[in-house]
């Protein structure tokens, strides 16, 4: 046992940390113009395909691409990250940076809608859009041929989108089902990088803010929550790689209920630290806080995991007994 | 990265399965007495498994920390977690801190009877006015020439009054800054001059003590480490305490949510069934958390690097998934009238959890400044 990432992995996702901050800041989906070139440079730099489909093992090791996911969610860039690696796995044609038209309020990656398509998420200026269809069928949008109807409050890419024509692609070289679990894991691992980035940012803040004469982050009533969320994040990370070491649809349940947890608290608890500032447009901490509170019901909710968690543990535990 | 077993860890795990089925079984099925913990921690010792993880230049097995928490889970699993073996504080604590600050006297005339389980210990750290304050301890060693006289007194001490020895924490300067006045000292429990009084708890148990000193002999040789080094001393085995036990913790976890999982399954027509499964299956997720801490502490520390503050966070985790766990089982227990008695008292000792072994709000403390580097 060696429940480590080993320092080539580090190197790796310490290089995909770097290329995601430069390429796609947070700030992107504040900025006025809504230009991005950024994903086609995170795509050149090959961390968009680092799913292989087309062996039976992954070539990079499912835990590392969590590594490397998690540094996408420090930046938001979680849903497009998944849908793009899948796409890369699922599609034999070599496609530009898309988002996934399925409603991902579902553990479904497929839709026979056609036109509007409700739940997309990780939809930015540049992509191109996809669907597969219940047939495992690809089919590919044009990059400007798209809108997106979204809550104008909700500025992070979530909603419904319309388009128009699509292509044919042909038929995903994996069941896609089964790649069901692989995307949730990877969701968390997202969540997480999420979730910590705004704790890093607090920790920053409240060394540096001063009231009553000293750093805010002296008081207990504000570094304890912090602990708090720092405990809940890595244990919620351990979970995730547990999970991608061995990726069962159980597993992905386990990996989504304490990664979505951690990631509302985490911001939570940043938002509270920030006070004020926390609360305007101009600070990027409400795109996470945003980003953490709609991905609770994403792929499924965390009542329903848990009670398949329960019901799993419970079957098993019958089969032990007898 | 894997969490996978070796041949030859897996090859061991198999070895102290059965050993410990032939071995320990018998002793672990019933009420476990602190007499058949004793035994427990006798035939480990016989079988040389008692300080497995110890380097071998003192008598220990030489096992790294993976083999030591497969040891540790296979002696819960029978009943017998090392978390309640006599032996611990010696084993655990006391042995760890002779090997790096103890002199070559000390190390010979105290090592080797642990490691046969022969002398047990007691650890006189916490004081009525230095609880999470630890450096606020007032118990006082005079200099009387070649020894020491020890007064004040010690609190919740655990098994003080089988105890033949006693590392504690004292002060032996009043004048230095208060870390820097304290030693780390060994004495015999059995002398004149030591009173140990239990501590009923509101289970009803006698699990601690009070221990007062009147005149106690320290000798100058039972110093560990330089005199009014004994902070650094003790932080070495405070955080050594947090770390060992998780995967005898974690199966005895599981087994408490069997039982859970067993009792619901009989449950019709109750409103909260939905909330206590769901409540279920967060708690099942939760306590793989402690193992999957383990997988990260054992990797580490197998690999001589620094836990940093995952020690903390353990603490923190398993005693507040515990609590939830036990409010869940006692909700279930009283619901059903099931081992209502078993579960009340479990629910009772569980409040502890969160108390012992550094709070939770020490924790956060060591988390928040050491961890994310906050300032104090």
């Amino acid at each position: 046992m060696d429940f480590r990432f080993d320092k080539d992995e580090v190197e790796v996702i310490e290089q995909a940390a770097s290329t995601f901050k430069y390429w796609l800041p947070a700030s992107r989906f504040t900025a006025e113009d809504g230009s991005n070139e950024g994903w086609t440079e995170v795509m050149k730099a090959g961390w968009l395909s680092l799913l292989d489909g087309s062996s039976s093992e992954w070539d990079v090791p499912l835990p590392l691409i969590c590594g490397v996911g998690r540094e996408a969610g420090r930046v938001l860039a979680g849903d497009a990250f998944v849908a793009n690696n899948l796409l890369a796995a699922l599609s034999n044609a070599s496609l530009p940076p898309a988002f996934l038209l399925a409603d991902g309020r579902t553990q479904e990656l497929m839709s026979n809608s056609s036109g509007s398509f409700e739940g997309c998420f990780g939809v930015e200026p540049g992509l191109i859009p996809v669907k597969i269809d219940r047939d495992q069928c690809l089919f590919a949008g044009q990059v400007d041929a798209w809108t997106l109807k979204s809550e104008p409050e909700l500025s992070i890419g979530i909603g419904t989108v319309s388009v128009g024509s699509m292509e044919r692609l042909g038929r995903a070289r994996n069941d896609v089902r089964g790649m069901v679990p692989v995307a949730r894991i990877l969701h968390s691992a997202t969540l997480l990088g999420a979730g910590q980035q705004v704790l890093d940012e607090a920790v920053t803040h409240a060394s540096q803010r001063r009231q009553f004469g000293v750093p805010i982050g002296a008081f207990q009533g504000v570094k304890h929550p912090m602990a708090e969320a720092a405990a809940l994040l890595e244990v919620a990370w351990n979970s995730v790689l547990v999970a991608a070491l061995d990726p069962s649809p159980l597993a992905a349940a386990s990996a989504a209920l304490q990664a979505k947890r951690a990631a509302e608290l985490a911001t939570r608890v940043s938002l509270q630290v920030f006070g004020g500032i926390g609360m305007t447009w101009e600070h990027p901490l409400h795109l996470y806080l945003k980003a953490a509170r709609s991905a609770r019901n994403r792929y499924s909710d965390n009542t329903a995991d848990a009670l398949r968690v329960a019901a799993s543990f419970s079957d098993t535990y019958k089969e032990a007994s007898v | 990265m894997d969490i996978e077993e070796t041949p030859a860890e897996a090859r061991f795990r198999q070895e102290i399965r059965s050993w410990a089925e032939s071995n320990l079984a018998p002793l672990g099925k019933q009420r476990v007495s602190f007499a058949d913990r004793l035994a427990a921690d006798r035939r480990m010792a016989e079988a040389g498994y008692l300080g497995y993880a110890w380097p071998e230049q003192f008598g220990g097995g030489g096992g790294n920390p993976i083999y030591a928490s497969i040891l540790d889970e296979e002696c819960s699993a029978v009943g017998m977690p090392r978390s309640l073996s006599p032996s611990r504080f010696g084993v655990n604590l006391l042995g760890p801190v002779l090997m790096a600050y103890g002199s070559d006297e000390l190390k010979s005339q105290l090592l080797p009877p642990i490691l046969k389980a022969e002398q047990l210990w007691c650890q006189g750290f916490s004081e009525p006015e230095a609880g999470s304050d630890l450096a606020n301890v007032r118990s006082f060693a005079i200099d009387n020439g070649d020894h020491f006289l020890l007064n004040g007194s010690k609190v919740w001490t655990t098994q003080a009054h089988e105890a033949d020895w006693c590392f504690a924490l004292v002060r032996t300067d009043r004048e230095a800054p208060r870390h820097k006045g304290l030693s780390f000292v060994v004495f015999r429990m059995d002398q004149e001059g030591v009173t140990i009084r239990p501590i009923r708890q509101m289970t009803g148990d006698l699990d601690f003590s009070e221990v007062f000193f009147d005149d106690v002999r320290v000798e100058k040789h039972h110093v560990v480490g330089a005199l009014g080094e004994g902070w650094r001393v003790a932080m070495a085995t405070v955080g050594a305490e947090r770390s060992f036990g998780q995967m005898s913790r974690f199966s005895h976890y599981v087994s408490q949510l069997q039982w859970i999982a067993s009792t619901l399954s009989e449950i019709k027509n109750d409103p909260r069934l939905d909330m206590w499964q769901a409540e279920l299956g967060q708690l099942v997720v939760d306590v793989q958390g402690v193992r999957d801490l383990s997988f990260k502490t054992t990797s580490l520390a197998a690999a001589e690097e620094g836990l940093g503050v995952l020690p903390s966070i353990a603490k923190i985790w398993w005693s507040t998934t515990h609590n939830r766990l036990l409010d869940l089982a006692e909700d279930v227990a009283v619901a059903t009238g099931r081992d209502t008695s078993y579960w009340y008292t479990e629910w009772l000792r569980s409040r502890a959890e969160t108390i012992f072994a550094g709070s939770s709000e020490v924790q956060r403390n060591i988390i928040s400044e050491r961890g994310l580097g906050l300032p104090r």
